[in-house]
């Protein structure tokens, strides 16, 4: 009874409750700014490696090729708490440097080098036929990649990509270690604190702000894995119809935006 | 039909290929003249596909050169421009499965007609500051069409092409619903849609049920009557015969034996080609 006495104390007092927030902010933007920098890092990283890997004569690609081979195996090869030290207490160690900064470039660049991966993965998994198609169409490399090829990847990748997301949000508890208040800290302060004299109580509250977004993050990547499945087939009425509504918008835009332009030609 | 009075297309020299040791294409020399339908047959591992492949380097030759009008493909720099001028159609058809039909049509012509539009207009902002200065005042860029223009032409021209293939009402499908044969007429349309001077189809209708090769092959045939210059690498003999003007036999990564489809499918005189016929037929 007592443990429910302390998690109802835990969430129902001010001070208490506003620090956890504070937490869950800070957690929150640590997690949201380091998926971006990793996303925009790892698909930038891996369309380096898929090109380098498609043109084995250019020597143009080998140097940056070795630079993300190097960051890829250097990240993945050294854990994420000892990148964080290196960075906050050497590297970024600048005075009146937000730490909150240092955590999101820590953490953008430990889940660019994973997301790379597993982008790369889906990249190669892309049928190699699409792109010798769009190129026998005599589209440039670039044109087929980001137009062709990487819409199709995404669909493959959607699932180790919620889970790169996912990991990382966890992860971002280890910045208590250098001295940011995030969640877990939050916890921490709050059950070291004389009032509560527990740790229990404080941590599974912290737990079940993570579970919530963990759920949250996991019903989200479902929902999009669904809705990209349907996208390409549709064998129901419903969705050919959507389709088709959509394709006729399309057409008629096309039609639309000529006329303009035959009537200011005229006009002019 | 001796070849002085017809315009050359392609020209190959030399071409050869090596996968590792292993040598695919040992020095292929021909010439492939405006409007004439080649049929390459022969056994598997013969080097067909590979040297269509060569001709508009999805494959790199190892030697030797392609000449389209003059311009060689194995080490020019224009190469997205030379194989827009060259349709290429592939055994798994290989339509974009992110795209409905009407967008794998128009999304070459589209994306194209829009790089080309954007090089155009940065030529005339360049060409502004030169005369602001006083230089190249007589000279002009041609507008050429704009973007709203381009979509135009190129739904338009789509739904010709649909049309032609009889699917204008599956515009709006995705590939991954439409039975093999029609994806692969739409992959043939869909090469069509650049105006190619030259098409190149690598087995046809090799990955098709055997009740929808009759409807790729009429379309092809189509095609060769309206005087579209093809090289088709095949396994059809009897289409080989009725549609090509010229059969290229290959055997170990050479051109054993060409000629008319009657020399070749009635008297052939290579050792080589007389076992495959006798295996085929």
């Amino acid at each position: 009874m007592l443990f429910f006495q302390q998690i109802w104390q835990a969430i129902s007092t001010q001070k208490y409750i506003l620090l956890f927030l504070e937490g869950f902010k800070t957690t929150l933007i640590i997690a949201v700014g380091a998926s971006v920098l990793g996303l925009v890092l790892g698909t930038l990283v891996s369309v380096v490696k898929i090109a380098a890997q498609r043109n084995r004569r250019s020597v143009l690609l080998r140097i940056p090729e070795f630079i993300c081979n190097l960051y890829v195996s250097v990240i993945r090869g050294t854990p994420v708490a000892l990148q964080l030290f290196i960075m906050a207490f050497a590297i970024l160690a600048i005075r009146g440097f937000p730490l909150e900064l240092t955590a999101i470039l820590t953490f953008g660049i430990n889940s660019g080098a994973y997301v790379a991966e597993s982008l790369r993965a889906g990249i190669q998994s892309v049928d190699l036929g699409q792109t010798e198609a769009a190129r026998s169409l005599g589209l440039s490399e670039a044109q087929s990649m980001f137009s062709i090829v990487i819409p199709q990847a995404i669909k493959n990748v959607i699932p180790a990509i919620g889970n790169e997301l996912i990991a990382l949000l966890k992860e971002t508890s280890i910045v208590s270690m250098v001295g940011i208040v995030d969640l877990t800290n939050a916890a921490k302060i709050i059950g070291a604190g004389n009032e509560m004299a527990t740790y229990l109580a404080p941590m599974v509250v912290a737990a079940i702000f993570y579970l919530a977004v963990v759920y949250l993050l996991i019903f989200a990547v479902r929902a999009i894995e669904r809705k990209m499945k349907q996208s390409e087939q549709h064998i129901d009425e419903k969705k050919a119809e959507k389709c088709r509504v959509r394709m006729e918008k399309r057409m008629k835009a096309i039609e639309a935006n000529y006329q303009k332009e035959q009537l200011r030609r005229k006009s002019a | 039909m001796n070849g002085q009075d017809r315009e050359v297309l392609l020209e190959v020299s030399g071409l050869t290929k090596h996968f590792g040791k292993n040598e695919v294409l040992r020095g292929i020399d021909t010439t492939i003249y405006r409007g004439e339908k080649i049929a390459v047959i022969g056994p598997s591992g013969s080097g067909k596909s590979t040297f269509l492949r060569c001709l508009n380097r999805l494959e790199e030759p190892t030697a030797g050169a392609v000449l389209l009008h003059g311009e060689d493909i194995v080490t020019t720099k224009k190469i997205n421009e030379c194989r827009q001028k060259m349709g290429m159609v592939f055994q798994h058809f290989n339509l974009f499965n992110n795209l409905t039909v009407l967008e794998n049509i128009m999304f070459a012509p589209v994306k194209i007609g829009k790089a080309r539009l954007k090089k155009r207009r940065a030529a005339a902002r360049r060409l502004k500051i030169r005369q602001f200065f006083g230089k190249d005042r007589d000279r002009q860029i041609e507008t050429g069409p704009s973007l709203a223009q381009l979509e135009k032409e190129a739904k338009d021209h789509a739904f010709e092409l649909l049309e032609l293939i009889g699917l204008a009402d599956k515009a709006s499908a995705y590939p991954s619903t439409l039975s093999g044969g029609q994806r692969q007429r739409i992959a043939i349309v869909r090469a069509l849609a650049m105006k190619p001077e030259v098409m190149l189809f690598d087995e046809p209708t090799s990955a098709l049920d055997p009740e929808m090769v009759g409807e790729v092959l009429e379309l092809i045939k189509k095609l060769a009557d309206d005087g579209m210059t093809m090289v088709i690498v095949t396994h059809e003999m009897g289409f080989a015969r009725e549609v090509a003007t010229r059969v290229m036999f290959m055997d170990g990564g050479k051109i054993c034996e060409e000629g008319p489809p009657e020399q070749i499918f009635g008297a052939p005189k290579n050792e080589r080609l007389r076992e495959f016929l006798s295996k085929v037929l």
